[in-house]
């Protein structure tokens, strides 16, 4: 016999999910099959899936590159300014993203970074490149906020453990550290891939959103929305959706709630 | 006891939300009548400083009367019509929209008038540091340039155009660095030095956001493409008396004024 908080409560989770449901079902009834099909398959959907994947995955990676050291020094190290650092590394999960977004091509546009970059040949600003440069900005804090509480999980005996069974501090890392830290790191990337997939705003002002150029999914969406062309513009939502259910479905499957 | 209390809470806080929104819905459609009237404006992007003017002029006329403009690309708005067939004025930044919404049945056809002409311009930043004086330099290597998406705001059709006509479509997108969906837009990239150079509505050349930061080259005629400013009252209009007041009033000396304050010229005749 449930009490009746049980049951209010519940009602209320299965309301709300009813809600949601709905909210992402009505997607994918407003147009015919045949048209998020044909859609799918025009030039521009798969040059901008393509375009997202790929991206992503790269500026995913470099994320995690150096997250990984970022969370593991603020877990277990103590160091000058380590409270500022903390401050200032969640400071963007905070901010809409359109700030970083414009903070960027102010930075990288004409003034203190663009000149430098540019003089080595590399462009960010209105380039594929600024695509993968916002979505870093976006996605790294997600990543280290993570890692940090996966790091935070591990008990430092293990590691005290190890070293003074004479392992050096990198193999004890290899053997003891990151091995704990599996699940935890896995949930990680797939968040940090997840918001670099969704990043619009700030990709829109570091790389122009521009067709068939800088065109990443979120970015067809706005885009086709502009021009009129309702169905690109749904389809676009829906593959967004269908990305974003692949991806927390493996996170629910792999990853181990505590570390999340 | 204590659920007990906190379920009665929890049902009756859902039911006061529900009711909430519900009573708030009902009164915000019932001051429809005769006191407080709304007319929505879509409006070109290119256009946000006059339709403001015109907003403010023309509340201040008739009280109780509240004008909820859109600005946004051409290309937007004509899709806002087709999909939400909402809106009472329709003001793209080209007549070929206009056109479309006459051949779809969007807007009343007796009520189609002409405002105004659009003439494209290059714009520079101001000195000109990297010496572009025809359409022909945008192609010179190292210049980067930014144009309205074709698909997209009426400068980008009008710039698509263009280009064509002059055979400089090739060589020119290999120097388009982005388009853009507004041609707002593109002032903004000029004046932070993202693009060296941009096709843009000469009125826009008038706004103290460009002043003293860009320089105008005109485009000769022989090569460019004027295009003309239309107005006209969609067929969803639930208030046809005052989107003809409107529409009078933008076109009508009143209006005339605001327009030429901002850099456009009435069309003669």
């Amino acid at each position: 016999m449930r009490t009746k908080l049980e049951i209010t409560f519940i009602s209320i989770s299965f309301l709300l999910t009813a809600l949601l449901f709905i909210l992402l079902g009505s997607l994918f009834v407003i147009i015919s099959p045949n048209d998020i099909i044909n859609s799918i398959l025009s030039y521009e959907m798969l040059y901008a899936l393509q375009l997202t994947v790929t991206t992503s995955l790269i500026a995913a990676t470099i994320v995690m590159i150096f997250a990984l050291p970022t969370a593991y020094a603020l877990s277990r190290y103590s160091f000058p300014l380590k409270t500022l650092v903390k401050i200032i590394l969640d400071i963007p999960m905070a901010l809409p993203e359109i700030v970083i977004g414009i903070a960027l091509l102010m930075l990288f546009g004409n003034t203190l970074l663009g000149e430098p970059f540019r003089m080595f040949n590399v462009y960010i600003i209105f380039t594929t490149t600024g695509i993968v440069v916002a979505q870093f900005f976006v996605a790294f804090p997600y990543a280290v906020r993570i890692l940090y509480s996966t790091f935070n999980y591990i008990n430092p005996r293990y590691e005290f453990v190890s070293r003074s069974l004479g392992y050096s501090e990198f193999e004890t890392l290899r053997n003891i550290t990151i091995p704990l830290a599996k699940n935890g790191i896995f949930a990680g990337g797939v968040v940090t891939l997840a918001r670099c997939i969704g990043t619009f705003a700030a990709v829109l002002f570091v790389a122009g959103g521009t067709y068939l150029k800088t065109e990443t999914l979120s970015i067809a969406l706005y885009l086709n929305l502009s021009f009129g062309n309702i169905n690109m513009a749904i389809t676009a939502g829906i593959l967004l959706v269908i990305i974003s259910f692949i991806a927390i479905f493996f996170l629910e499957r792999y990853a181990k709630e505590q570390y999340i | 006891m204590n659920t007990k209390q906190l379920a009665i809470i929890g049902i009756v806080t859902i039911v006061i939300i529900i009711a909430g929104v519900y009573v708030s819905g009902i009164l915000t459609n019932s001051g429809s009548n005769g006191q407080n009237q709304t007319i929505t404006v879509l409006a070109g992007a290119g256009f946000v400083k006059v339709t403001n003017d015109l907003k403010i002029e023309f509340e201040k006329t008739h009280p109780g009367v509240t004008v909820n403009v859109k600005n946004g690309g051409s290309g937007e708005l004509f899709g806002i019509l087709e999909t939400q067939k909402s809106a009472d004025i329709f003001l793209p930044a080209d007549y070929k929209y206009m056109q479309d919404a006459i051949n779809n049945g969007y807007v009343q056809n007796n009520t189609v008038k002409n405002i105004t002409q659009n003439i494209p311009v290059i714009g520079v930043q101001m000195g000109n540091p990297k010496n572009i004086t025809s359409l022909y330099d945008l192609a010179k290597p190292g210049v980067k340039v930014a144009i309205g998406d074709p698909k997209g705001p009426a400068i980008g059709k009008t710039t698509a155009d263009i280009l064509n006509n002059t055979n400089l479509n090739k060589t020119v997108q290999a120097n388009v660095v982005v388009k853009t969906t507004t041609v707002n837009q593109l002032l903004t990239y000029l004046v932070t030095g993202q693009a060296d150079a941009v096709i843009i509505w000469q009125d826009l050349a008038t706004w103290p956001e460009g002043q003293g930061k860009i320089d105008v080259i005109q485009i000769p005629a022989n090569e460019s493409k004027v295009s003309t400013v239309p107005i006209a009252e969609t067929v969803y209009t639930q208030n046809n008396n005052l989107a003809k007041e409107f529409e009078d009033f933008a076109t009508g000396p009143q209006g005339m004024i605001i327009w030429e304050k901002w850099g456009f010229k009435p069309i003669s005749g």
